[in-house]
């Protein structure tokens, strides 16, 4: 072959190569589209199932609660019976949330919408959300707040993961559980400060064996799963962060869950936090013993 | 009707505060008082519990047709007594002695 040929042959070659690439570029543009079709599809669902499963538990709800409240009128065994349907009324909810929230979840596009919010009051959204659930189960909801600070963070991711963390210890606790919770400001973790959110409990000890799976990808171990899914959320809000969770045991014998995010996300030296005593709660400010068995993320 | 019984919530009721409530409440309420009033200005925080006892004590007292009122309540222990319905059940003043007026309807 001349070499003239050669390069004839080489510049087919070429020409035949970019066609190749422009069909599979052109092959790639359509499967995309059709994916963002298919995932503008799986939001209208979820939308739409998200009503329609939640509106029929509104109603069971508020029958759920008349009917408690018209017990003293019934047969005692139907008394026992009804007392319990408000509690499993409010797991049913608390599930639904879950799969929504699952349904929703894309790992590799979350990125937290950064704005400047104030750490105590976000805890008191937080309290204010299961308040409802802790009087009607009977569960004593303390709460010891600290020094607050502002945090920048993604204001209703944190709120959520704050949320995930008392329900995963009111999940765990019957009628008579006591919860503490309590806020502060530290430098514990690494050189930067940050805000700490801590909730421990009396309820039952857990299985050291499960504390690493609580916070493993959801698509692991099918155990555990009642207490995963808002722990799995809450995790991957606070690594979202740069923050930790971490298990442990409490005092009293039961679960203890540590979140702690820095004050900000960068140039934390070159500003300092503002740091201020909450003036509705005057307590000394405690840095948090890391004891027992804890496993971080 | 004889002056109210008035008890003022501390600022923070956590457990250990929830037991004295509890018993200043059952108190009031054993000793045949017909009106109390529960004085919730200085108080940031009722917990769970703070809150059922102040409602069991409603309950008690509207039995037997006394009242429970509650005064100063704002901020955070309005939205808590809030999202359990309790606002709506009792009888909330801006002061003690709007709320020590046993006549007045809210």
């Amino acid at each position: 072959m001349s070499g003239e040929n050669a390069q004839e042959e080489m510049m087919r070659e070429i020409m035949r190569l970019k066609e190749e690439l422009l069909r599979k570029g052109e092959e790639l543009s359509r499967t995309e589209s059709r994916l963002r079709g298919l995932l503008q599809i799986k939001d209208r669902f979820l939308s739409l199932a998200t009503h329609d499963i939640r509106t029929p538990i509104t109603t069971l709800k508020l029958i759920a609660n008349i009917v408690e409240r018209s017990a003293d009128q019934l047969p005692d065994l139907l008394q026992r019976t009804v007392g319990t349907l408000p509690r499993n009324v409010a797991k049913l909810e608390a599930k639904v949330d879950d799969l929504v929230r699952i349904a929703r979840l894309d790992v590799d596009d979350f990125v937290p919408e950064l704005e400047a919010v104030d750490w105590n009051e976000q805890i008191k959204a937080a309290i204010a959300s299961c308040f409802a659930s802790a009087v009607q189960r009977g569960i004593e909801l303390d709460l010891q707040l600290n020094e607050t600070a502002t945090v920048h963070a993604d204001t209703e991711h944190i709120r959520q993961m704050m949320v995930d963390l008392i329900r995963t210890s009111m999940d765990r606790l019957d009628l008579g559980g006591h919860l503490v919770v309590e806020s502060g400001i530290s430098s514990q973790t690494g050189p930067n400060p940050g805000a700490w959110f801590l909730v421990q409990d009396n309820g039952p000890a857990f299985n050291d064996t499960h504390a690493e799976l609580l916070l493993q990808d959801l698509t692991g171990s099918q155990q555990q799963t009642r207490v995963r899914v808002p722990l799995f959320m809450a995790h991957r809000v606070a690594i979202a962060h740069s923050g930790v969770i971490e298990i442990g045991h409490s005092s009293s014998g039961g679960i203890r869950l540590y979140a702690w995010i820095p004050l900000k996300q960068k140039d934390t030296e070159e500003n300092p936090p503002e740091t201020r005593h909450d003036d509705q709660h005057n307590h000394h400010t405690e840095k948090p013993i890391i004891s027992g068995e804890v496993n971080h993320g | 009707m004889a002056n109210p019984t008035v008890i003022h919530a501390c600022p923070v009721v956590n457990q250990n505060e929830c037991k004295d409530l509890k018993d200043e409440l059952d108190g009031a309420v054993d000793s045949g008082q017909q009106l109390i009033v529960v004085d919730c200005a200085e108080c940031r925080y009722l917990n769970s519990m703070a809150i059922s006892e102040i409602m069991s004590a409603h309950v008690r007292l509207s039995a037997r047709g006394g009242r429970l009122h509650l005064s100063g309540v704002s901020g955070f222990v309005r939205q808590c007594l809030d999202s359990v319905g309790a606002l709506s059940m009792l009888h909330v003043y801006e002061t003690v002695q709007d709320a020590s007026v046993p006549e007045q309807e809210p």
